[in-house]
């Protein structure tokens, strides 16, 4: 490949032998307009119209071009303006110094029109390069993945090389897959250029990070990261018939490094996320242990507790004794039942294998089937219940949305004084429905309402809590599962706590023809 | 119900494999007065079911020797002795699977034991008058009164207005009173088959229904839902 400056952005390279033509054109304009000037003002001194013509084509042309023309110009001078005419003969010594300062002259003055011409020429493409490469980090910097930053160079690269583009990329065991084909409907890779994509991953570092056409119109190009890992490998198939084919390698790999540093970038962030999530999970898994620990236990504590008293005293026990002994039991394996429940829900919740099963549900159902669930907790309270008019179907998974607000309930029961007020309230807001549920228990300082949906916070108070309240955040994740959110606000005139969820709601589905009242 | 006990009095089969659950619900059948047989697992209960010919079958889903779905399967190819099936939460296409494959009904696991008796009596009272079997004439349940002879419905001896599809719906059920009916077979029933998917329709239906028959929303008195599965008509209120 030669210098950076003659190749490039279609190069005239290809082009050289009309450079000669231009220049002998310029000439014969040049000579006509000398010969012109001779006849209306004869004894003029036309040499400079010569070399004026040889700076014209110095500046259009190449360096030889440059130096063609003068030689054309010495002859033209030589045939027509010196004595003897019409011959290649120079009879006067002072037309022989003057040919001679002529040569010097145009070469002089040819070579610099030509360097200058060169110069301009490079930095004008150097100009069209930087814009170009410019152009390519503002598409991909708006990328997110790897597989979107490759879109986005495809999509700049695909009209400016007239190239279709494949994207093989290399996964953590260092395996190429096709990740991108651009446009869609190209052709797939022939065998033989998978192997050779293959080759061209797994060479040696010190190999260039380009493979040189072996197939016309086929280029392959490594991206690696700072550290040599392989990333991807870009292959290049341009139609051969076209006759722009001629691309400067030092433009595609600044377009290649462009693309390998995006990626890696992309990479690097979301190893990071990764590394992150497994630390959360980790956290998560900790929690629920001495969730399980601390949950499950005590309801079991106060079965066993009642039930070997109950066998134990049997005869020594009042009937009422008896009875509360019981009912406790069964109290607390309901609750047993309901931390069961959740945390099935909670694994299933954080770790993606929860889909959610939506359908149309009416509030009141989901509401109706809570309340119900937590019947012998709610009897110690005053439970009120009131939904607007207006509200729609909800299109969610009713069994998630249920836990949830028993969750919500269960949190509210657990610290209301007994007798208190439990209330329920659904409205509508613009496209989002509010439910309320509010209670008159001690309330929630306003630094902990954020931290009380927090899995670690409320498990990391342990034993000192009554429950873990794993419930809150379970709720939270529900119903950011449906994309809503649960917010802890001030209860009715400052006492207590409201829980609010919010929902989006759905366009109403058609309902069927029932005009025959 | 009649307690006293009788040469007479009903024959439950129960097939579940758990022995704790076994031995509560032989105690608490039998101080309800009824004869309890039970099995440990499928191929048993289907052996108990046939030579012992039960009133009522209570049938855990989860067996050791096969699935609980294809005792009932089975059953179903000789015998039509009402099943009660035991399932566990957050299986509601189980559920509806076993009604589908001819259970009567279903308790979920943990079940209180009230719950599981109002089924099984209703499963028992059905076998009763299952000799005579016609469809129902009128049906009344706490000031409800559908007349299907003269197509009225009243309410506290009020005339309620319905329209033909509401009415169509509330029938259906009464039909099957006290025994959940299934989404799908609702849609089907009253829609057709191309809408047996369009749960909305019946979401809006029951809720008009509920509005006229004057019943609360959260907890209804009539009609109640049983999420993610179907609807019940509950008549003794």
């Amino acid at each position: 490949m030669g210098t950076h400056l003659e190749s490039g952005f279609r190069s005239n390279r290809p082009h050289s032998w009309y450079n000669y033509f231009a220049a002998t054109a310029i000439m014969t304009v040049a000579m006509l307009a000398a010969l012109t000037i001779d006849q209306l003002l004869p004894r003029t001194n036309v040499l400079p119209v010569l070399l004026v013509g040889v700076l014209i084509a110095a500046v259009r042309t190449s360096f030889g071009a440059s130096l063609w023309s003068s030689l054309l110009g010495l002859l033209i001078y030589n045939y027509f303006f010196t004595e003897p005419y019409h011959t290649f003969v120079i009879a006067h010594r002072d037309d022989l110094v003057t040919v001679a300062f002529f040569v010097l002259l145009s070469s002089v003055t040819g070579n610099l029109a030509t360097r200058l011409r060169l110069q301009m020429l490079a930095l004008r493409e150097s100009k069209a390069r930087i814009e170009d490469l410019l152009g390519l980090s503002r598409d991909i910097a708006g990328a997110a993945g790897e597989l979107d930053i490759m879109q986005a160079a495809a999509r700049f690269l695909h009209p400016r090389m007239n190239a279709m583009i494949y994207c093989l990329q290399s996964n953590e065991a260092g395996h190429l897959h096709q990740a991108l084909t651009y446009p869609q409907q190209a052709p797939p890779l022939d065998e033989q250029t998978l192997r050779r994509a293959n080759a061209v991953s797994t060479a040696s570092k010190l190999d260039a990070s380009t493979q040189q056409e072996a197939v016309p119109g086929l280029q392959l190009y490594r991206l690696a990261s700072a550290e040599g890992e392989i990333l991807a490998v870009i292959v290049f198939r341009q139609d051969v018939t076209s006759h722009d084919l001629t691309w400067s390698e030092a433009q595609i790999r600044g377009y290649c490094q462009l693309i390998s540093q995006a990626l890696e970038r992309a990479r690097l962030s979301s190893r990071l996320e990764t590394a992150r999530l497994d630390a959360e999970t980790e956290r998560l898994r900790s929690a629920l242990l001495s969730s399980v620990s601390h949950d499950l236990k005590t309801p079991l504590a106060t079965m066993i507790g009642s039930t070997s008293s109950l066998l134990q005293y049997h005869d020594r026990l009042t009937p009422e004794d008896r009875q509360a002994l019981l009912e406790g039991t069964l109290q607390e394996a309901e609750r047993l039942h309901r931390y069961i429940d959740n945390l099935l829900d909670m694994t299933r919740l954080g770790y993606g294998t929860l889909k959610l099963e939506r359908d149309w549900v009416t509030l009141n159902d989901i509401v109706g089937s809570a309340t119900h669930r937590l019947q012998s907790v709610l009897s110690k309270f005053e439970l009120i219940v009131t939904m607007a008019d207006d509200i729609p179907l909800l299109f969610v998974h009713a069994a998630l949305i249920e836990q949830a607000i028993v969750n919500i309930l269960e949190n509210a029961a657990r610290f209301a004084p007994e007798g208190s007020t439990l209330t329920i309230e659904a409205s509508i807001q613009e496209q989002t429905l509010s439910l309320d549920i509010t209670d008159e228990g001690p309330g929630i300082p306003e630094a902990e309402r954020k931290l009380v949906f927090n899995t670690f916070y409320s498990a990391a108070k342990g034993d000192r809590q009554k429950g873990t309240g794993l419930g809150l955040a379970i709720c939270h994740g529900m119903i950011g599962a449906h994309g809503g959110r649960v917010e802890a606000l001030d209860g009715r005139h400052g006492i207590g706590t409201t829980f609010r969820i919010s929902l989006p709601l759905h366009n109403q589905p058609l309902l069927p023809d029932d005009s025959d009242e | 119900m009649n307690k006293t006990p009788n040469s007479l009095q009903p024959k439950i089969l129960v097939i579940d494999d758990e022995p704790q659950i076994l031995r509560f619900l032989r105690i608490s059948l039998r101080s309800e007065g009824y004869d309890v047989i039970d099995a440990m697992d499928g191929g048993e209960g289907l052996r108990l079911a046939a030579l012992e010919s039960p009133d009522v079958i209570v049938l855990d889903l989860g067996l050791p020797d096969m699935d609980g779905l294809c005792v009932l399967q089975e059953l179903r190819q000789w015998s039509a002795t009402p099943v009660l099936v035991l399932s566990v939460r957050s299986s509601e296409q189980e559920k509806v699977k076993a009604l589908d494959l001819g259970a009567n009904d279903y308790v979920t696991k943990p079940f209180g034991i009230k719950e599981f008796m109002a089924r099984l009596r209703v499963l028992i009272r059905d076998k009763a008058q299952g000799q005579h079997k016609q469809p129902r004439q009128l049906f009344s349940s706490a000031g409800l009164i559908i007349d299907f002879v003269k197509r009225i419905v009243t309410l506290e001896g009020e005339p309620v207005h319905l329209s033909r599809k509401e009415y169509a719906l509330l029938g259906l059920l009464a039909q099957h009173a006290d025994h959940v009916v299934t989404q799908q077979y609702l849609l089907n029933e009253i829609w057709g088959p191309t809408h047996s998917e369009d749960s909305h329709y019946l979401r809006i239906f029951i809720a008009r229904l509920r509005q006229k028959l004057g019943d609360d929303p959260t907890q209804p008195r009539f009609i109640q839902t049983e999420q993610g599965v179907g609807y019940r008509l509950v008549s003794e209120a």
